[in-house]
C-alpha cells in the first residue's frame, strides 16, 4: 500500500467522517436500540468509505478509511467498542475484496459489489462477535432462541427461513444501495471542486 | 460533544506530539506498561478465553479484572453502559430458559441449573473480553496504536490517524453550520432528499478542501509518507516481566 502525502490528507478527511457519524449518529442510534442500526451504519460508513476510493483510487484505501474510523472509535467513550471495531475493520476488508473483484476502474458495478459485500457482513456480525465474546454456547442459544420464537408466534421452520432470507435480501439492497450513493456523490463532489472559470 | 472530548483527551494529545503530558491510569508513569505491555494484556486475556477450561471462567474474568484493576482503573466505567448489562442478562436468562432440561422453578417459571451455569460461564468470559479491551484501551494512546499497525506494514498510517483527529472539531463545526443554514432556509421542510443531499456534498467538499491545505503544508514541511519514521512505541521498563507473567499466567490457566 503506497499512498502519497495528498492520498493520506484525503484517507483522513473519510476516516474522520465515517468516524464522526459512528461516534454521534452510532452511539446515540445503539443507545437507543434502533432496530437495524448495524444496517444502518453500515450503509452510511460505506457510502463514506466508498466515495472515499474514487478520490484515492489504489488498493488498501477503504482499508485505510475503516481504520482510521476503527481507531476513532475504539477510543471514543461507550461501554461496547469492540464490536463496532470488528464490524468497521471486517466490512473495509470485504469492502476492499469487492473493489478488487469488481474492479479498480471504480465503475457502478464494482462499488455495488463492495457495498453488497460489506453490507453482507451485518447480517453475520452478531453471531461472529457474540460466539467470540462468549464462546460456542451462543451458537446453541441462537437455535434455541430461533426455534422457541417461531413456537410462539405459531411460524413453521420455513417461515424463519423466508425471514433470514427477507433480512438477507435487505442487506444486498442497502449495500448495493450505498455503492450507487457513492458513485453519485463522487460525481458531484468532482464537479463542485472543480477550479472554477471564468 | 462529550465523545469528541474525550478524543482530544490529553492523552491522545500527546500521543500527536502536542507535547501534553498523558493522564495518569496508574500509580505512576514507570509502572504503567508500555505499547507492547498493553497488548499483551489484552492477547492474554483472550488467549485465557480461548484454552482455559469453561469451568474456570471465573479465573479469565479474575485476570482481566487484576490487569484493569493495575494498569486501567477507568476501565470499570465502560461497565456502567446498559447495553453491556443487557447483553450478558440476554446470555443468561436465554441459557437458563433453553439450555438443558428444567430441573428447577424461579418463581412459576422452570429453569435449568445446567444451563444457568453454561450461561453464568459465557457471560464472565465476556465480561473479561469487553474489561480486556477497554484496558487496553485506556493504557495505550492512538498514535501508539497506529504505529502498531504501521509495523505491520500501513505505511503512512500514523500521519492519517493524526490528521483525522484534529480534522474532527473542523468535521463537526463545518457538519453543524451547513445543516443549520439548510434548516434555516427551510430545507427539512420540502425536498428533503435533495436537502440530504445537497447538504453531504457541501460537508465532503470543505473537508476535502481543508484536506488538502493539510496535504500542502505537510509537503511544504518535507514530510513524504515513505521517508517518514513510524510512530515510536512506547517501552516500559515492567513489559518484559509482565509478557512472562502473562505468559504463565495463561499457562497455568490452561492447566487449571
Amino acid at each position: 500500500m503506497k499512498f502519497s502525502t495528498r492520498d493520506l490528507a484525503t484517507l483522513a478527511v473519510f476516516g474522520a467522517l465515517w468516524g464522526l457519524s459512528e461516534i454521534f449518529l452510532g452511539s446515540s442510534l445503539h443507545t437507543m436500540n434502533v432496530p437495524f442500526t448495524g444496517l444502518v451504519m453500515t450503509g452510511i460508513g460505506m457510502t463514506i468509505a466508498l466515495t472515499g476510493s474514487t478520490f484515492v483510487p489504489r488498493p488498501g484505501a477503504v482499508l485505510v478509511i475503516g481504520l482510521v474510523t476503527a481507531i476513532l472509535k475504539a477510543f471514543s467513550l461507550g461501554g461496547v467498542v469492540l464490536n463496532p471495531m470488528i464490524a468497521i475493520v471486517a466490512e473495509s476488508l470485504l469492502a476492499e475484496a469487492g473493489l478488487a473483484l469488481g474492479g479498480r476502474r471504480r465503475g457502478a458495478a464494482g462499488l455495488m459489489l463492495a457495498g453488497v459485500l460489506a453490507a453482507a457482513w451485518d447480517f453475520v456480525h452478531p453471531f461472529f462477535t457474540q460466539g467470540l465474546l462468549a464462546g460456542a454456547g451462543m451458537v446453541t442459544i441462537y437455535e434455541r432462541t430461533i426455534s422457541k420464537a417461531a413456537e410462539t408466534l405459531g411460524l413453521s421452520s420455513g417461515n424463519v427461513v423466508t425471514i433470514l432470507i427477507v433480512l438477507a435480501v435487505l442487506h444486498l439492497v442497502v449495500g448495493a444501495a450505498a455503492g450507487l450513493i457513492a458513485l453519485g456523490l463522487s460525481r458531484q463532489l468532482a464537479r463542485r471542486l472543480q477550479p472554477q472559470t471564468i | 460533544m462529550s465523545h469528541l472530548t474525550a478524543l482530544r483527551s490529553p492523552q491522545a494529545s500527546h500521543a500527536l506530539g502536542r507535547g501534553e503530558q498523558p493522564r495518569q491510569h496508574a500509580r505512576s508513569a514507570q509502572w504503567r506498561p508500555g505499547t507492547l505491555g498493553s497488548l499483551s494484556c489484552l492477547v492474554a486475556v483472550f488467549a485465557a478465553a480461548v484454552f482455559t477450561p469453561a469451568s474456570r471462567a471465573d479465573l479469565v474474568l479474575a485476570l482481566a479484572v487484576s490487569l484493569a484493576g493495575l494498569f486501567a482503573p477507568p476501565a470499570f466505567r465502560g461497565l456502567r453502559h446498559p447495553p453491556v448489562w443487557l447483553f450478558l442478562g440476554f446470555i443468561l436468562t436465554s441459557s437458563a430458559l433453553w439450555i438443558g432440561q428444567p430441573n428447577t422453578h424461579f418463581g412459576p417459571i422452570p429453569i435449568s441449573t445446567g444451563g444457568l451455569i453454561m450461561g453464568l460461564r459465557m457471560s464472565l468470559r465476556a465480561l473479561a473480553i469487553l474489561l480486556a479491551m477497554r484496558t487496553f484501551a485506556f493504557t495505550t494512546s492512538p498514535a501508539e496504536f497506529a504505529g502498531l499497525c504501521e509495523r505491520l506494514g500501513i505505511k503512512g498510517l500514523g500521519f492519517t490517524v493524526g490528521t483525522a483527529f484534529n480534522l474532527l472539531p473542523t468535521l463537526d463545526a463545518s457538519a453543524r453550520c451547513t445543516l443549520d443554514t439548510l434548516r434555516l432556509r427551510g430545507a427539512w421542510r420540502r425536498r428533503r432528499v435533495t436537502a440530504a443531499r445537497l447538504g453531504t456534498v457541501t460537508i465532503m467538499a470543505n473537508a476535502l478542501r481543508h484536506a488538502n491545505d493539510v496535504a500542502v503544508a505537510a509537503e511544504a514541511r518535507g514530510f513524504a509518507p515513505e521517508r517518514a519514521r513510524a510512530l515510536p512505541l512506547r517501552h516500559s521498563r515492567i513489559d518484559l516481566p509482565l509478557i512472562a507473567a502473562l505468559t504463565a499466567s495463561v499457562l497455568a490457566l490452561r492447566l487449571a
